[in-house]
């Protein structure tokens, strides 16, 4: 019971990131790979495409990593007020 | 081909283990167990009877059936180990420890390009899509598919059995992933590092008769990855490496990055009397052990037991993201 209240928050937080890590991968599968941004067939529109797609998809990934680290600060501050309250 | 891979591994590792703690003892390649209040001197550098474990096994699996996976498999764990030992006797710096786990990927990429057709890379599969291909951000990324498990499993090698017990668990995982999948090979690469890392607990649980080393925790990070990569499972790679890149991610971010042991001003914890404390420093390290500890102080073993039910958490995480591959929507 102990070892259950003390990991609940990170193990809590551990499912979520990997929820959010599955739709993230699902998102830019559906939705940002089949995009079509510029008109024409060409090599530079073709590349251009592709780091535009590239952009958008390491921008969501980061943005994961951020949500991550925003629950972490969350979590210390949550459990940092309590320890303070309760002393 | 599964069960002689376990077998093999767990009778070689368990019956070596005692040998080469002898061995590390009569060399002095001694650690101190600092969580305990008698500070005990512990064996380091026996996760070598691991390596033994893991080599002998493929040799034995290879000479039945040549292999183009194991042997990729076995010479990428080969090398970790040797990084490893470097790092045990000479100490490495962590920048260069870190720079050298990047190596670790030369034997997938040049086996990749010897054995096409069995080393595929660049496609891993995924849940709910089936997979997804990825081309030249895959060789970009692909070098920290090594380096990343291997320095995580090796950053969670604090407390007695959290790694090798955390290890047996993710491969077990994988094992069952494998099988789920219906990919063979590697399910009898993961029933290796079942096998070693399992028999290494029995000596590594709390308390602790003997310490892995960085031979050991940089070669089972190196392994666990490398099995990943091999069998386009890297989703679920780092869906079980979960609790350990937690760990890395959180502590390297709050320290601002690899430094030395001597440069952290802070511990992440504190030991006072028979219990852990958490640093409540700003500055000390963000390490999963500090997180789980801000919610009260814990004994050794309890510390270790909440290490565990992470670890467990995400193994079965694991297994459930292997299902979900074998949904399309």
């Amino acid at each position: 019971m102990k070892t259950l209240k003390r990991i609940w928050d990170l193990a809590l937080m551990m499912v979520v990131v990997w929820v959010m890590m599955i739709a993230l991968i699902v998102t830019i599968d559906k939705m940002v790979v089949p995009l079509r941004i510029l008109a024409g067939e060409g090599t530079t529109q073709t590349i251009i495409e592709a780091l535009i797609k590239l952009m958008i998809s390491a921008f969501m990934a980061m943005s994961w990593l951020l949500i991550w680290v925003r629950m972490v600060q969350k979590y210390i501050e949550k459990v940092d007020r309590g320890l303070r309250s309760g002393s | 081909m599964i069960p002689i891979a376990l077998i093999t591994s767990f009778t070689i590792t368990l019956t070596l283990t005692p040998l080469v703690m002898k061995l590390m003892r009569k060399l002095g390649i001694v650690g101190i167990d600092v969580h305990k209040l008698s500070r005990p001197e512990i064996p380091e550098m026996c996760g070598l009877s691991m390596l033994i474990g893991l080599v002998t096994s493929s040799i034995i699996l290879l000479s039945i059936q040549f292999n183009p996976k194991i042997l990729t498999f076995t010479l990428t764990s080969i090398l970790a180990a040797i990084i490893g030992i470097i790092d045990d006797i000479f100490t490495l710096k962590a920048k260069v420890k870190t720079a050298l786990t990047i190596l670790c990927f030369t034997p997938i990429a040049i086996m990749s390009m010897i054995y096409p057709n069995h080393i595929i890379l660049g496609r891993p599969r995924a849940p709910l899509i089936g997979g997804f291909r990825l081309t030249i951000v895959y060789w970009m990324l692909i070098p920290f598919a090594i380096a990343v498990p291997a320095n995580a499993v090796n950053m969670m090698d604090t407390y007695n059995g959290v790694m090798s017990g955390g290890c047996a668990m993710m491969s077990a995982s994988l094992l069952a992933s494998s099988i789920i999948l219906g990919q063979w090979d590697e399910a009898t690469m993961s029933a290796i590092v079942l096998g070693i890392s399992s028999a290494f607990y029995y000596y590594n649980k709390y308390p602790a008769k003997a310490f892995a080393g960085d031979t050991g925790s940089l070669m089972l990070g190196a392994a666990i990855g490398s099995i990943a990569v091999l069998g386009r499972m890297e989703v679920i790679g780092i869906t079980v490496l979960m609790p350990f890149i937690m760990n890395a991610f959180h502590s390297l971010r709050s320290i601002g990055g690899l430094l030395e042991r001597g440069e952290i001003s802070e511990r992440p914890v504190k030991v006072v009397g028979e219990y852990i404390e958490a640093n409540l420093n700003p500055k000390a390290p963000k390490t999963l052990a500090n997180l789980m500890l801000r919610k009260g102080r814990a004994t050794e073993l309890e510390l270790i037991k909440s290490y565990h039910a992470l670890c467990a958490i995400s193994s079965i995480m694991g297994i459930i993201t292997a299902l979900l591959m074998l949904v399309r929507i």
